[in-house]
């Protein structure tokens, strides 16, 4: 086969692949407040890398088309040229810097905001605990004591209003991930971390708009926490604010597991979590297929 | 033979006269079988032992992520379902005759991929095997500066790889091949057993034949280069093996401290990491980063130093701004060690290190960016021979353009909130080590394997594994890029099993693609038998090759047989009078090519 029609059957094979998973090149729907900066930054970080791609690879190919041997073909002898190399490392070095000053802002909305500010917006308080391979989350009851618990891998949010979270881990590392709100945060035991966010659609909005009333915003781990991993998943149900409180209200008459008693015990417990793991992997082996 | 006899220090342009004290000795024994091609201390041979080990442990690592592909395309009945219950990786069929893999048999499996692929294949293959066949060729010295501790480097790596697969038998190590506590000083395997402290054991032991080997390059290339071989005549393939020993030495001693605390934490009690005694988790992210963080440009360096040579020859002109070239990899080489924390942006550290480490990080895209221009510009008004190695060489500029671009989204740390620990991630990994590395290998061993085995490749089966793999290869690992953005995570079984209609909904529309990316990988697999057929029938039944069949500068090409004798050079060391890239030089006369030996006139 000669040269072009390689090039082009690669490209022509490489274009359909790519070009029949693009339809699916976008990011989840983002229904956070601090998420438009994250994606702002995401299309136009694209749009950079991609002018770049595209200049680069079309050299490249015009390269190897125009300048293939032919009979009699000489190569050009130089060994640089000092103008262009500076220009191209000034540019580059230009574009990037501007970049990464950029990014800054993003970056201090999600990760170091105003916490005072934050504590005085009435924002809702929940304790996260993730044990392999649940999340576990509780809410302050009416008197403002940590008691209320929900089922098991459901995280409840009210629409509009800020959430405080207050994460530990009790036995490996986790990660809390919620893709459609732009959060991801890993868990450590032997740590409280503070992580904020808000929801600005409803469970019930999203499943009218997709006419699918099985719809639910989803959790996944992003740490690698052992066998179940992947089953470490949670739906998150976000509700306007008065039928949040009610729901909490609803809650609280059940009991927390029995999890919820390594919370205050952040040292030790790991201690007694690893007892407990080597316990339990003694039994394991008999899960789906795996031995 | 265990000595090299001395030559003269860098700057001397006189030749100094040849000591070949060696000689004599050596016409009056031949070396046992066992002296010359097993113990030896031959650095050429050395390398192709690098060789040959490191294909072999290509081809395990590469039917790991098979293994891993065939979860993500079919969770709930397994393709080859049979053939991974034989292999004790998928339970007996369920009720319906289906046959499923746990999760355990998973984590497993991408764990062992990521460290036979880094720690067995890439590393020992760029530095190990390149970094010892191609020095003392290129400067012009006899051998290694210290042969004996090069021969004990290559042995070293099989008490490692031995401890590593004796892990597979207690189920391998689980945690990841970045072995996080405290999942990994609790767990291990699918039971409770050594899996984890071979692995660290393992691991460890092949740390140390690094170390060895770094030793060796440093000192060989400061004080064993030939008379003329100044520093700035070093071709960019021994530039790039010199810096990126310096990064081995710095960075892989951390690597050991932190695998040996966290062996302590597993069997002595120790609690360095573990909360409970007052350790700390993240400590060991700080640790085990700080080594794998330079220990990704030590396996993407060697191969840009390689594409350079490479380039230069088939486009029969000399490099574009050599010296630029050089201060780029010194960049990447020093920025790589102030960069470690992007892989921590979301740990749970400081987030204020979040913001100088994407700083450091967005730069180290600089010098990379000046070495693609370059690769470019030598391309630019050349005269291309489109040979295999070339091909390749082509490739990994294109792929690394890929990879490297997609690592501007890494280092934004707030767009890292998204993708950190999804696919998208994954996809850059791959682009950079298969699509660069790799790629470069391909080149890199199709360029020097005449020099190495005497033998021509053929050309016919190297362009069809290059296409084959190339197209392939893109099927494969682009789609990552998408799935990422979905917020496919990575390290799931699989995202859904739509037989038991089970897993993550949200991912349900991208499911298709881990079809396509399984269908691409077992194409990719395939396709390498054609490179190890070429490769294996051309050892034995190859076309005779000339000393220099590419006609090129280098002092490996121009001034050594091939293969070369022991010792290289025969009765006198080579001068060197030029640069290392002088193709299509007005000054040549008929020929397109002034080798690096050839006096000037009127010198």
């Amino acid at each position: 086969m000669t040269i072009t029609r390689r090039v082009l059957t690669t490209a022509a094979v490489l274009g359909i692949v790519l070009l029949s998973g693009c339809s699916d090149a976008h990011l989840p729907l983002d229904i956070s407040t601090h998420g438009k900066e994250i994606d702002d930054l995401f299309w136009l970080i694209t749009w950079i890398v991609g002018i770049a791609f595209i200049a680069t690879e079309a050299i490249l190919i015009y390269c190897i088309f125009k300048f293939r041997t032919r009979a009699g073909a000489k190569a050009q002898h130089t060994h640089g040229h000092h103008g262009l190399e500076m220009t191209w490392t000034i540019a580059t070095a230009v574009i990037l810097i501007v970049l990464a000053f950029y990014q800054l802002g993003a970056w201090r909305t999600a990760k170091m905001p105003d916490w005072n500010k934050l504590r005085a917006s009435n924002p809702v308080e929940i304790q996260v605990l993730a044990k392999q391979f649940e999340w576990n989350f509780r809410y302050k009851d009416k008197d403002g004591n940590f008691t209320v618990c929900a089922p098991t891998g459901e995280l409840w949010l009210p629409k509009d209003r800020n959430v405080i979270f207050e994460l530990r881990s009790a036995d490996v590392l986790h990660s809390l991930f919620l893709p459609n709100l732009r959060f991801k945060q890993d868990l450590v035991p032997g740590t409280r971390i503070y992580q904020w966010v808000q929801a600005t659609k409803t469970t019930k909005e999203r499943r009218q708009e997709l006419g699918n009333d099985d719809f639910d915003f989803e959790i996944a781990c992003a740490e690698l926490c052992g066998y179940n991993h992947y089953q470490m998943r949670g739906k998150i149900k976000i509700v306007e604010n008065d039928e949040f409180e009610a729901k909490i209200k609803q809650l609280s008459e059940f009991g927390c597991p029995d999890i919820w008693d390594r919370w205050d015990d952040s040292r030790s417990y790991t201690e007694a979590a690893m007892k407990a793991r080597l316990e339990e992997s003694k039994h394991h082996g008999t899960e789906e297929g795996g031995d | 033979m265990t000595e090299t006899e001395h030559q003269a220090d860098a700057g001397h342009e006189a030749p100094a006269p040849d000591a070949h004290g060696h000689d004599d000795h050596h016409d009056h024994h031949e070396l046992s079988f066992i002296r010359k091609y097993i113990f030896s201390t031959d650095h050429k041979v050395i390398g192709i032992q690098f060789l040959f080990t490191g294909l072999a442990m290509f081809i395990l690592g590469g039917l790991l992520a098979i293994g891993v592909r065939l979860n993500l395309a079919s969770p709930g009945d397994l393709w080859f379902g049979p053939i991974l219950h034989f292999l004790g990786l998928a339970g007996a069929p369920d009720a319906a005759g289906h046959y499923m893999m746990g999760g355990d048999k998973y984590n497993m499996l991408f764990t062992m991929h990521a460290s036979v692929m880094i720690f067995l294949v890439i590393i020992p293959l760029l530095t190990g095997a390149f970094g010892n066949y191609l020095i003392p060729l290129q400067i012009g010295a006899r051998d290694m500066a210290f042969p004996v501790l090069n021969m004990i480097a290559y042995w070293t790596m099989w008490p490692g790889i031995i401890l590593l697969c004796l892990s597979f038998i207690w189920g391998g190590s689980v945690s990841g091949w970045t072995a996080y506590p405290p999942l990994s000083t609790t767990l291990s395997g699918a039971s409770e057993g050594p899996g984890q402290t071979l692995w660290l054991m393992g691991v460890f032991t092949i740390g140390s034949s690094s170390i060895m080997g770094a030793v060796n390059y440093l000192t060989t290339i400061v004080k064993l280069r030939a008379p003329g071989m100044t520093f700035f005549r070093m071709p960019l393939s021994t530039w790039a093996l010199f810096i990126t020993s310096i990064l081995v030495l710095l960075g892989t001693p951390v690597l050991a401290s932190a695998l040996f605390m966290l062996t302590l934490d597993r069997t002595l009690g120790s609690t360095f990491f573990g909360v409970a005694g007052g350790g700390q988790p993240l400590l060991w992210q700080h640790l085990f980063w700080f080594y794998s963080h330079p220990a990704v440009y030590i396996m993407i360096l060697p191969g840009m130093g390689f594409v350079s040579d490479i380039i230069s020859t088939f486009s029969r002109k000399p490099i574009f701004g050599y010296k630029p070239m050089i201060y780029s990899i010194s960049g990447i080489a020093f920025l790589g060690f102030v960069v470690w924390g992007h892989h921590m942006f979301q740990s749970g550290m400081n987030p204020a290190l979040g913001m100088t480490f994407m700083i450091s990080t967005t730069m180290i895209a600089l010098p990379s960016a000046i070495k693609v221009f370059n690769w470019l510009s030598t391309m630019w008004h050349g005269n291309l021979h489109l040979t295999t190695a070339m091909w390749n060489a082509i490739a990994f500029v294109s792929m690394f353009i890929i990879g490297g671009l997609s690592g501007i989204y890494m280092a934004s740390t707030p767009v890292d909130i998204q993708i950190h620990d999804t696919y998208f991630i994954v996809g850059h990994i791959h682009y950079v080590l298969f699509g660069g590395s790799m790629f470069a290998l391909f080149a890199a061993i199709h360029y020097w394997f005449p020099k190495m085995f005497g033998k021509m490749m053929s050309e016919r089966l190297g362009k069809i594994h290059f296409w084959i793999t190339v197209v392939a290869f893109n099927v494969t690992f682009f789609p990552m890029h998408i799935i990422g953005m979905a917020a496919h995570p990575r390290r799931i079984a699989f995202a859904w099993d739509s037989v038991n209609n089970q897993g993550y909904a949200f991912l349900k529309h991208v499911q298709y693609l881990n079809v396509v990316m399984t269908v691409g990988a077992l194409a990719l697999g395939v396709a390498q038998l054609v490179f190890f057929y070429n490769f294996f029938h051309s050892v034995f039944k190859g076309e005779k090759a000339t000393a220099n069949p590419w006609n090129a500068a280098t002092l490996e090409w121009c001034a050594a047989e091939s293969p070369p004798p022991h010792l290289n050079w025969g009765p006198t060391v080579p001068v060197v009078y030029n640069g290392p890239y002088e193709y299509s030089s007005p000054l040549a006369g008929d020929k397109d090519w002034i080798p690096q030996t050839q006096r000037p006139e009127g010198a």
